[in-house]
């Protein structure tokens, strides 16, 4: 006998949780290459 | 007294014990074998998987059981090598150093192809309930959508462990087959014009950007789904090595030597759990065929996010690398760039696929995390 209740939580729970967190991983790359290319021009204006 | 000593002698050798299920074994062993030697379908591991499929079917013989509470050759690989989570992780040590994570810095939404082309994975895990198998089993099964032999491994051992020979069979038999299965899906869901976009040069990403990858993305997933931590932290620490340029001798042991030995015993392993007695019944046929509709929603999920971004982008990304975020490295990426030139001969897609292709490793380890947190 499947339990539907926990099928059902195994998907919402992980196909959203892939793309949460892949999503904030996406943010935080984002994020460091637009800080380390801010950086690097501020260097290369000194 | 010498008849019975006669009759002893022959009941010990292997001969008297054989049925037909152990020849079938034997024919699917070759032809693993020939596969990996005729076609070069992923021979580093369909030979060692042959092999170990062909010797564990030779009744009587002391590799894969347990005599007098020892563990026979083979069953030693097995235990400390799969049952320990050893062998996935170090795999994925290997496939870090191997990897350059440069065109998923250069252009980070492709992480979020690498997610949709898990989709595979949850129509597949709703798939195998379907067809009577149960929650722990339909996870192990539907991991195979993510193409990565690896994790499919790591996540059946600890979920299903009966269903770890004929799981990785199909993972790696259907990855060897990307070429064939992608390209008419590819076809199907997208233009004549959407598969000729050609897009824009990848920006060049700093060596800062690659040696904090490794930190930022060990942190982040690690924080979120500490599961995933075994092989995301193996990866990225494989991924360091490489792109800090400070110890060269641990990067090439990790991309050649370690990489190598840890795929002999993984072969093997995987092979050996292929018996006569436990294999031969409708499970691994449903397992087969439920491991293509991972491969094809897998490759669906990715291309319609593809083409859902360009409802949206300026600058259009072509449809065809989101079939890339099947895990499947580099394969996934080359069967991008080519049904991309087939649409445009002068189109290059192979680096702008490579980021989805390696955020499918990510995405498909952290389902598999995910997996292992709920289901635990």
């Amino acid at each position: 006998m499947i339990d539907w209740n926990v099928a059902l939580k195994v998907f919402v729970f992980g196909f959203s949780g892939v793309f949460t967190t892949l999503a904030l991983l996406m943010l935080a790359i984002t994020i460091s290459g637009y800080v380390i290319a801010k950086l690097s021009k501020g260097n290369e204006g000194k | 007294m010498e008849g019975s000593f006669f009759n002893t002698i022959i009941l010990k050798t292997g001969l008297v014990h054989l049925y037909w299920g152990h020849v079938v074994m034997w024919a699917i062993g070759f032809v693993f074998i020939y596969l990996a030697v005729k076609k070069d379908f992923e021979p580093l591991l369909l030979v060692p998987i042959g092999f170990g499929i062909f010797i564990v079917n030779l009744p009587l013989t002391p590799l894969m059981g347990i005599f007098e509470g020892k563990r026979e050759l083979i069953n030693i690989f097995y235990h400390y090598g799969l049952e320990w989570e050893v062998i996935p992780p170090l795999i994925f040590l290997g496939v870090g150093a191997l990897t350059d994570f440069g065109p998923l810095i250069a252009n980070p939404k492709t992480f979020m192809l690498g997610a949709a082309a898990q989709f595979g994975v949850y129509v597949t895990f709703f798939g195998a309930l379907f067809l009577g198998f149960g929650v722990n089993e339909a996870a192990s099964i539907g991991i195979i959508g993510g193409a990565d032999g690896p994790t499919t491994i790591y996540l059946t051992a600890k979920l299903a462990p009966h269903l770890l020979g004929p799981n990785a069979i199909a993972a790696y038999s259907y990855m060897a087959m990307v070429p064939l299965i992608q390209p008419p899906i590819m076809r199907l869901l997208t233009t004549k014009e959407e598969r000729m976009i050609v897009m824009k040069q990848l920006r060049p990403v700093s060596k800062l950007e690659k040696v904090l990858f490794p930190l930022i993305g060990t942190a982040i997933i690690c924080l979120l789904v500490p599961d995933s931590a075994p092989l995301m932290a193996m990866l990225m620490l494989g991924n360091l090595f490489r792109e800090c340029g400070v110890v060269e001798r641990l990067t090439k042991t990790s991309q050649n030597e370690l990489l190598n030995i840890v795929t002999i015993f993984l072969g093997i392993s995987v092979g050996a759990t292929m018996k006569a007695e436990g294999f031969l019944h409708w499970q691994p046929i449903y397992i087969f065929f439920l491991g293509l509709v991972a491969f094809a929603f897998s490759t669906i999920g990715g291309v319609l996010l593809a083409k859902f971004f360009n409802l949206f982008l300026k600058e259009k990304i072509n449809p065809l690398i989101g079939s890339a975020g099947v895990s499947a490295v580099p394969m996934a990426a080359r069967v991008s760039q080519k049904v991309g030139q087939q649409a445009n001969p002068k189109n290059f897609l192979l680096m702008h696929a490579m980021g989805p292709n390696v955020a499918g490793v990510i995405g498909t380890a952290t389902a598999a995390g995910l997996f292992l947190s709920i289901l635990r």
